[in-house]
C-alpha cells in the first residue's frame, strides 16, 4: 500500500465512529467501476468462499476465486487517488480519494 | 400539478442541480453539494447538490406515498399519456441532452445528439406496455365450479442505480419500464454524470408527472446509493456496475427481500471467423470496441480472430485504428472523446503496462495523444494488443476503455471454448458468412446478447443483462415486466353448494 493509500484509510477510519469497525478490501471487476478494490466491511465477505490475497494497511484483500485466478496478487499495490470519485459503494469515496491498483515497478528497474 | 423544476442557469460556466424529491428540486438536507468535472478540460461543469441518508428517506417516502396516492389512482391509459408526453420533450430537447451529457462524461456529441431519440423511444415502447399488463385466467384442476384468476400488481417502489457510461438512457432504462408498470422511482444516478438524469426529473414534471413518482437523488455511491439498496421501503432494486458493488447490493437487499436486477459488465467475445467480409470485420469490430471510448459493459473487447484471417484483420485493425479521430467530443468530426475520470485514465495506463508484461504485443497506441489541445483532458489512444492468450489479465478483465486484445483461434470449437473462458457473460458476437455455423454458435456462447454480423443492437423491445458475474435479470421487452410487477391469484367460488368439512 502506497502512502497516500494509507492517509486516504487513516481518513475512513477516523470517520468510522465508535471504532471497532472492522474492513476488508475485495478487488472487483466489471462495467464502470472496473477492477479496482472496493473497501467495504469485513462482514461484507463471503467466508469460505472469497480468496484472500493478501493483506494492504493491516487490512485483508480478497476476490472472487475465479477472478483471483487471473489476478496477479504479487504485483500490485493498493494507491489512492486524491480528490478523485468513483461509482462503487467503495467506504473511502465520501472522503475525498479512491483507492486503485497499481503494478509494482519490475525488479531492477 | 407537477413541482417547479428550477431553473438551471449557467453561473461561472458551471451549472447548479438540486436534488428532485416529491416534485420539487431541493438541497440536500446536509447543505453539501459536489462538482461534475468535464472529462476534456476538468473544468467544473456542474455544481451538484450530494444527496445523503435522510434525503434518500425524503424521497423513498415521496415515492411511497405518491405509490399509494395518485399514482395507484392513475389508470393505465392515462400512465401511457404521460410516458409520450415526455418521450415528446425528450425528442425536442435532445439537442440540449446531447450536450449536456457531452459536457459530463465526453461521449461525442455526435453520438450524444441521438440519445434524446432514443430515449424517446424506449419511452413510448413502454407506454405502449402500461396499457397490456394484464393476467390469466386459470381453470380449476379440482371438479367443480370455480374462477381463478391473476392480477399483475406493480412491486411499489423501484430504486435505479444507475452508471456514467450513457447516463440518460441508463436513467431511462431505469425509470420508463418500472413507470409504465405503475411503480414509482428513487434513482440514483452516477456521481460523475448526474445532469441528464435531473433533466429527465424536469421534462417529466413538465409532462405533468404527478408529484413523488419519480425521485432523483444524485449522491456517492457507499453513502446515498447504500441507503437506496438497504432501505426498507424500497420493493426492487435495478443496478448497473461493477459486481462487488453488485454483490453488496444484494446483501443489503436482504433486509427486506426486495428484489434486484444486476447488470454487472462484460468481457465479450467478438469471432471472427476466415469467410468473414475483411472490410466488414474490421468496421463492425472498430464500432464494437470504440464506440463510447470502449466504456460500454458490452463492447466487443476480446477480438477472437481464426487463423487464416489473422494477420490481414491484424494489418487492417491496426490501420484503421490509428485513424479513429480523437478529439474534443463537442466537435461534430470527432469519433472518440476522452475516458470519463482520471480513475478510468489511469486503470487504462495500468492494463496497457500490464499487456506489456504479460507478453502481448502492442501494435498500435498504448498512450495519451499527442495533440496539446487534449493534453488536460481524460484521453487515451485507440490501442491494439495482438498475439494475447486467454489467460493475460488483458484478455479476462475489463478494461473499459479503447483496449483491444486480439487472439488467434483454429475452428468453431475452439472459439466457442476461449469465447466462454471468462468470469463475465453479457455478450457475444460471430461475424461469419455460414448461417449454419453462426446460429451453432449464438446457441454455444455463454452471453445475454449474441450478435450476429453486427454490434451494439440493444431495443427496447430485446432482453438484455448477463450470465456469469455479469449479473442476473433482464431490463428491456416483456421479460423486464416480471421484474417489475408480481402476481396476486384470486379464487373465486361458483357452485351453488358450500362446503363445510367441519359441519
Amino acid at each position: 500500500m502506497t502512502p497516500r493509500a494509507h492517509r486516504l484509510l487513516a481518513r475512513v477510519r477516523a470517520a468510522a465512529e465508535a471504532g471497532g469497525e472492522t474492513f476488508a478490501f475485495m478487488i472487483s471487476g466489471g462495467c464502470c467501476g472496473g477492477t479496482n478494490p472496493v473497501l467495504c466491511r469485513r462482514s461484507s465477505i463471503i467466508e469460505g468462499f472469497d480468496l484472500r490475497l493478501g493483506e494492504a494497511g493491516g487490512i485483508a484483500v480478497y476476490a472472487h476465486p475465479d477472478h483471483a485466478r487471473y489476478l496477479a496478487a504479487d504485483r500490485f499495490v493498493i494507491d489512492a487517488l486524491d480528490g478523485v470519485r468513483s461509482d462503487t459503494f467503495s467506504l473511502e469515496i465520501p472522503h475525498g480519494g479512491r483507492f486503485v491498483l497499481r503494478e509494482l515497478p519490475d525488479e531492477g528497474s | 400539478m407537477a413541482g417547479t423544476a428550477q431553473p438551471v442557469g449557467a453561473e461561472n460556466g458551471a451549472r447548479r442541480y438540486q436534488l428532485f424529491i416529491n416534485g420539487k428540486f431541493t438541497d440536500s438536507q446536509s447543505g453539501k453539494t459536489f462538482e461534475s468535472v468535464s472529462p476534456h478540460d476538468r473544468s467544473v461543469v456542474a455544481v451538484v447538490a450530494e444527496g445523503d441518508k435522510p434525503d434518500i428517506d425524503a424521497a423513498v417516502a415521496a415515492a411511497r406515498a405518491a405509490h399509494e396516492g395518485v399514482w395507484s389512482a392513475t389508470p393505465p391509459g392515462e400512465r401511457a399519456k404521460l410516458l409520450l408526453r415526455i418521450a415528446d420533450l425528450l425528442e425536442a430537447n435532445a439537442a440540449e441532452l446531447g450536450r449536456l451529457e457531452t459536457l459530463d462524461m465526453g461521449m461525442p456529441v455526435l453520438m450524444t445528439s441521438s440519445m434524446g431519440a432514443i430515449s424517446a423511444d424506449v419511452f413510448r415502447y413502454w407506454a405502449g406496455m402500461a396499457t397490456k399488463l394484464h393476467g390469466l385466467t386459470s381453470p380449476p384442476m379440482r371438479p367443480g365450479e370455480y374462477l381463478g384468476y391473476t392480477l399483475r400488481e406493480p412491486v411499489g417502489v423501484v430504486g435505479g442505480i444507475t452508471p456514467w457510461n450513457a447516463p440518460l438512457l441508463m436513467a431511462v432504462w431505469k425509470t420508463a419500464p418500472a413507470l409504465a408498470c405503475g411503480n414509482t422511482v428513487v434513482l440514483k444516478p452516477a456521481e460523475h454524470t448526474p445532469m441528464t438524469a435531473l433533466e429527465l426529473a424536469r421534462l417529466a414534471a413538465e409532462a405533468g408527472l404527478p408529484e413523488g413518482v419519480l425521485n432523483v437523488v444524485p449522491g456517492f455511491g457507499p453513502t446515498a446509493g447504500a441507503a437506496l439498496a438497504a432501505h426498507p421501503g424500497v420493493d426492487k432494486i435495478a443496478f448497473t456496475g461493477e459486481y462487488v458493488t453488485g454483490r453488496l447490493i444484494v446483501q443489503m437487499s436482504a433486509s427486506n427481500l426486495k428484489t434486484v436486477t444486476l447488470e454487472l459488465g462484460g468481457k465479450s467475445p467478438h469471432i471472427i471467423f476466415d469467410d468473414a467480409d475483411l472490410e466488414a470485420a474490421v468496421a463492425t469490430a472498430l464500432f464494437g470496441l470504440y464506440m463510447n471510448t470502449g466504456q460500454v459493459c458490452s463492447a466487443g473487447t476480446r477480438i477472437l480472430v481464426q487463423q487464416g484471417l489473422y494477420d490481414r484483420f491484424v494489418e487492417r485493425f491496426v490501420e484503421r485504428s490509428q485513424q479513429v479521430k480523437v478529439g474534443d467530443p463537442m466537435d461534430f468530426a470527432t469519433r472518440m472523446g476522452p475516458l470519463v475520470s482520471e480513475e478510468q485514465l489511469s486503470k487504462v495506463q495500468r492494463y496497457v503496462g500490464i499487456g506489456k508484461k504479460e507478453g502481448a504485443r502492442l501494435r498500435c497506441g498504448g498512450g495519451q495523444p499527442k495533440d496539446p489541445t487534449l493534453a488536460n483532458g481524460f484521453y487515451h489512444e485507440p490501442t491494439v494488443f495482438t498475439e494475447v492468450d486467454n489467460k493475460m489479465q488483458i484478455a479476462q478483465e475489463e478494461i473499459f476503455g479503447p483496449v483491444a486484445s486480439v487472439l488467434r483461434f483454429r475452428d468453431e470449437d475452439d472459439a466457442v471454448r476461449i469465447g466462454n473462458d471468462v468470469i463475465y457473460g453479457l455478450a457475444a458476437g460471430v461475424q461469419t458468412k455460414d448461417l449454419k455455423r453462426a446460429h451453432r454458435i449464438a446457441k454455444r456462447l455463454q452471453a445475454g446478447t449474441v450478435w450476429i454480423n453486427t454490434w451494439h443492437m440493444i431495443e427496447p423491445n430485446s432482453p438484455f443483462g448477463g450470465y456469469k458475474l455479469s449479473g442476473y435479470g433482464r431490463e428491456n421487452g416483456i421479460a423486464m415486466v416480471e421484474h417489475l410487477t408480481r402476481l396476486k391469484q384470486v379464487w373465486v367460488d361458483l357452485n351453488d353448494f358450500t362446503m363445510d368439512l367441519f359441519a
